[in-house]
């Protein structure tokens, strides 16, 4: 079923399938389209979606919080120089 | 002042590296060096291991840099070296934890779980409430125990943001097997960051925020 637009219109089992390509932002350009029409319509999906993105975020903020020593960087300066 | 290994590459047949070349080669695959001792410290789960991971990169990539080819993704190709010299040096399968008996854990684990007696959704305070209790070192920890290679395709994506078709390069491997590995490793990251959530009393027993 197409909605006016002529925008394929898809359910919450569809878009739950598409989640990770559509927060990885691995999806075509009509996937996108259609999932952020159902995202507009429900209000569940919505949540879930947004939790995800969040979850990422977190895993993202945590590991990236670390950097090399500066004795490393001294080590990998002179070997560049050797 | 730039080493032996620009003189080697200056004298090539191929393609011959200017001064400037090398310094610039030396130059950008040092910018990367952050995200890839935090990548091998979440990999190898120590700081020392670590490091020889890391400094055996770079003398690798130092060693081959007439095999990049300039243009090219700097950045992907650091990270294939420094999969290949983990998988080589500190692949130890016995000592990995198994996948098998988590496996078969739900998606969406978390969001279930903590939405389970919410009627089956959170609402957006409850959303951020319950991701803003989770401190870097139960992230980490959680990581920790995903198995490696489920777990190197969770740090190349979310933490790295290198998109499937790059990880699929630097692992190796199909982008089905990518996707794959993403999945899984996921799905045991959520199990993991509820049992911590639960160790340190985020949520109740009856997974209440």
């Amino acid at each position: 079923m197409k909605d006016n637009d002529g925008v394929q219109m898809i359910d919450c089992k569809e878009a739950e399938r598409r989640l990770h390509r559509y927060v990885d932002r691995e999806l075509s350009d009509h996937e996108v389209v259609e999932v952020q029409r159902h995202l507009e319509v429900c209000e569940n999906c919505r949540m879930r979606f947004r939790f995800e993105a969040g979850l990422r975020r977190l895993v993202k903020n945590a590991a990236q919080n670390e950097s090399a020593p500066q004795s490393l960087r001294e080590r990998i300066r002179r070997l560049g120089r050797r | 002042m730039i080493g032996r290994w620009f003189r080697k590459l200056a004298g090539a047949t191929e393609r011959k590296w200017t001064e400037e070349d090398a310094a610039r080669f030396e130059e950008e695959a040092l910018s990367h060096l952050d995200a890839l001792y935090r990548t091998a410290l979440r990999m190898t789960r120590q700081p020392q291991d670590a490091e020889d991971v890391v400094q055996e990169t770079y003398v690798k990539a130092f060693r081959f840099a007439d095999k990049f080819r300039p243009g090219t993704n700097l950045r992907a190709w650091l990270f294939k070296i420094l999969t290949n010299t983990f998988l080589n040096q500190y692949h130890k399968a016995a000592n990995e934890p198994k996948a098998s008996s988590l496996d078969e854990s739900e998606e969406y684990y978390l969001y279930n779980q903590l939405a389970s007696d919410q009627g089956g959704k959170l609402s957006e305070s409850a959303e951020d409430q319950a991701l803003s209790r989770f401190i870097d070192v139960d992230v980490k920890h959680a990581l920790d125990e995903v198995p490696e290679q489920f777990r190197l395709a969770v740090l190349l994506h979310e933490v790295e943001g290198f998109n499937y078709r790059e990880i699929a390069e630097i692992t190796g491997v199909p982008i089905g097997t990518v996707m794959s590995r993403l999945s899984r490793g996921r799905k045991l990251l959520q199990r993991s960051l509820w049992h911590y959530a639960r160790e340190a009393g985020y949520v109740k027993g009856d997974g209440t925020l």
